[in-house]
């Protein structure tokens, strides 16, 4: 079989459902025998209008007209985009147009309650009730033909759209599949949002995949209320779900005692943490708070990936637990694992299996021995065909080599090393920062700061890891020398743009003009001003540091 | 949930906010000056809709989501929410939630 419509077609049941938890509480439900019926009628709607092969942007409120929609898609052989839906006004729009025009996309669907308000993307309602599911006929699929398109990569105005294939798609679910071993996945249960990798595929096309029911709910509804979440597992007895460490961390934060006593965690097998740096304490944490509530520390699957290898790379199988060790600080920033008993705790992220993985040198010397930090390159039939109509990003990023295991090595733009066959990630040279499990593009934050202050010089913005694992973001902005009470101005209105941007907290520092490198071709060099920074060797005119960022200076070797 | 009979003042609004927002960023609400701005704190959008929703459940005030952006420091929005109480008497103060 080596098309995911045809596999989850033969998984479709009326003892399997869909259950949507809405911000009220009431819920929605579709068992997949209903999903593959209105999957059916909106191919047949897609179809008839000519959209074969055509990509499709998908803006959608957490729900199951998403899933409807996307399955849609697939059942049509319609390059699905699924993105978030925008908050009303310009910017957001405008960042809708660049992705269209990114991925060829012509047309926008949407549910019926936000057609009107995105009139102006001229989007529609793919009505699965006006078409006829007996209609349909299966189009010619094969495990190249592309599946969907994952905007998680590069900036707002420079967007990249992973291409992902049938192919790739089954490869990684069947990892997925095999992490469970002798217990497969019954119920899942999540808030991810759809457009985000793990959202997409850890929960929603996993559970088509398995054969397992999925409860879910908004990613607003969880922030706001993330005892919702564990009571959803509570309630539905689910076995496994997905979040980025942020999610376990809110909910050790945020749940009282008296939430707590109604909460049964016992059904949990698999708790995946992913999709951004794993901090073992948020992992202790959250055993301790829940440990009453039944919840097994045997539960962990922490894991790494990336939406260029669909979504997982590696993860730790059921029932394995969690693995801490602890290494010289020191010795990591010379890019080099030494066990130290009080040293920085990493978190393993799992055995390589299923998929080929090397860590090269940065030295471009080729492979390091275990236990030395480079970049995680990945081989295998999970990792995606190339970034959507771009043949130079795309051979940079995949590499074309005919000794690789299917032709092609991805290069992760990640850092680690491998030791007693666990995977352990150190960081990135990729510039994205990833705060909260969301993406964030420094290009984007450059350029919010821009518009705060046009008369300013250029920026480079960078993420730190603090001293408690968690990302934060810095901005390095040239400016003319001044009055040190101009300097606190420029300042304050460059924060309070970019924090109430993007939401975010952010540790500035002012500098002066030519402060900010350049490559000779006039590109930032944000790695570099990031290694300045961290070394205490630039002067500021005025700065505004976090403590737990100002406590990082001249600390790193 | 018990509602508050007496009506809130400034201060004990201020004094709520503060235990909130320690709560959500972890630490001791000594360390929050009520005049400095949160974001210096570290406060992010998830704890900013938070705090709308703890507002919502013990003090009965619908707020917008930008409620720490529109009003950045603890004495801002302590403010705005003694100016939106004062001028809807079927609200109530922040009760004993926890």
């Amino acid at each position: 079989m080596t098309d995911f419509v045809t596999h989850i077609r033969s998984r479709i049941s009326d003892d399997r459902e869909f259950v949507f938890v809405r911000d009220d509480g009431g819920t929605a439900r579709l068992t997949f025998a209903e999903l593959d019926r209105r999957a059916r009628a909106t191919a047949v709607w897609l179809a008839g209008r000519g959209l074969t092969d055509q990509p499709v942007l998908l803006l959608y409120p957490a729900g199951l007209d998403f899933t409807v929609a996307f399955l849609g898609c697939l059942y049509a052989r319609v390059p699905a985009i699924p993105a978030p839906l925008p908050d009303a006004g310009a910017p957001h729009a405008s960042r809708v147009r660049t992705l269209m025009r990114d991925a060829g996309a012509r047309l926008v669907l949407t549910d019926p309650g936000h057609v009107s308000e995105l009139s102006d993307l001229s989007a529609h309602v793919a009505d699965h009730a006006v078409a006829d599911p007996d209609a349909w006929t299966p189009p010619a699929l094969s495990d190249a033909t592309i599946a969907y398109l994952q905007y998680t990569s590069g900036s707002t105005s420079d967007p990249r759209g992973v291409e992902v294939s049938h192919g790739n798609l089954l490869h990684n679910l069947e990892l997925f599949r095999l992490l469970a071993r002798n217990t497969p996945v019954r119920r899942l249960a999540g808030w991810l949002p759809h457009y985000h990798d793990m959202g997409l595929v850890g929960l929603q096309l996993q559970a088509l995949h398995a054969g397992a029911g999925l409860v879910f709910m908004s990613p607003t509804a969880f922030v706001a209320r993330p005892v919702r979440w564990l009571e959803m597992i509570s309630r539905y007895g689910a076995d496994w779900t997905v979040s980025p460490d942020f999610g376990y961390a809110w909910c050790t934060r945020r749940i009282t005692d008296e939430q707590l006593a109604g909460l049964d965690l016992s059904t949990l097998t698999m708790a995946v943490s992913g999709a951004e740096p794993i901090r073992a304490g948020t992992l202790a944490e959250f055993e301790r708070r829940f440990a009453p509530a039944g919840f097994r520390p045997t539960t962990w699957n922490p894991g790494y990936g990336l939406a260029e290898c669909t979504l997982m790379v590696t993860c730790v199988p059921q029932g394995q637990g969690v693995t801490v060790r602890r290494f010289d600080p020191s010795a990591l920033q010379r890019n080099r694992a030494v066990p130290a008993p009080e040293g920085t705790p990493l978190v393993a992220c799992g055995p390589v299996s299923g998929l080929d993985l090397r860590i090269v040198g940065l030295d471009g010397s080729g492979n390091v021995a275990d236990g030395e930090i480079g970049e995680i390159w990945v081989a295998g039939p999970s990792v995606a065909l190339g970034y959507r109509g771009r043949p130079a990003e795309t051979r940079a990023v995949f590499l074309a080599d005919d000794s690789a295991p299917h032709g092609r090595w991805l290069r992760t733009g990640d850092l680690g090393f491998l030791l007693d066959g666990q995977l352990y990630v150190t960081g990135r040279i990729k510039d994205v920062i990833i705060v909260n499990g969301r993406n964030l593009y420094p290009q984007d934050l450059e350029e919010a700061a821009a518009r705060a202050n046009p008369a300013a010089g250029r920026s480079a913005a960078f993420g730190v890891r603090r001293g408690d694992g968690r990302e934060h973001v810095v901005l390095v902005q040239e400016v003319r020398r001044g009055q040190s009470g101009a300097l606190g101005e420029t300042a304050e209105r460059i924060m309070d743009r970019v924090t109430r941007e993007f939401g975010i907290p952010l540790s500035l520092m002012l500098v002066p003009r030519g402060a900010v490198r350049q490559t000779t071709s006039g590109k930032l060099r944000r790695r570099h001003m990031r290694e300045l920074f961290l070394n205490g060797r630039l002067t500021p005119l005025h700065a505004e540091l976090e403590p737990a960022v100002n406590d990082l200076l001249g600390t790193v070797a | 949930m018990n509602a508050a009979s007496d009506p809130m003042s400034p201060g004990d609004l201020r004094r709520w906010l503060i235990e909130r927002v320690a709560a959500y960023l972890g630490l001791p609400p000594a360390e929050i000056d009520p005049t400095v701005k949160l974001r210096t704190y570290g406060l992010d959008s998830i704890h900013s809709l938070s705090l709308c929703v703890d507002v919502e459940e013990a003090v009965g005030l619908l707020v917008e989501p930008t409620l720490a952006w529109d009003h950045p420091t603890i004495e801002d929005i302590a403010a705005h929410l003694a100016d939106l109480l004062s001028r809807d008497p079927t609200t109530r103060g922040p009760a004993d939630t926890e």
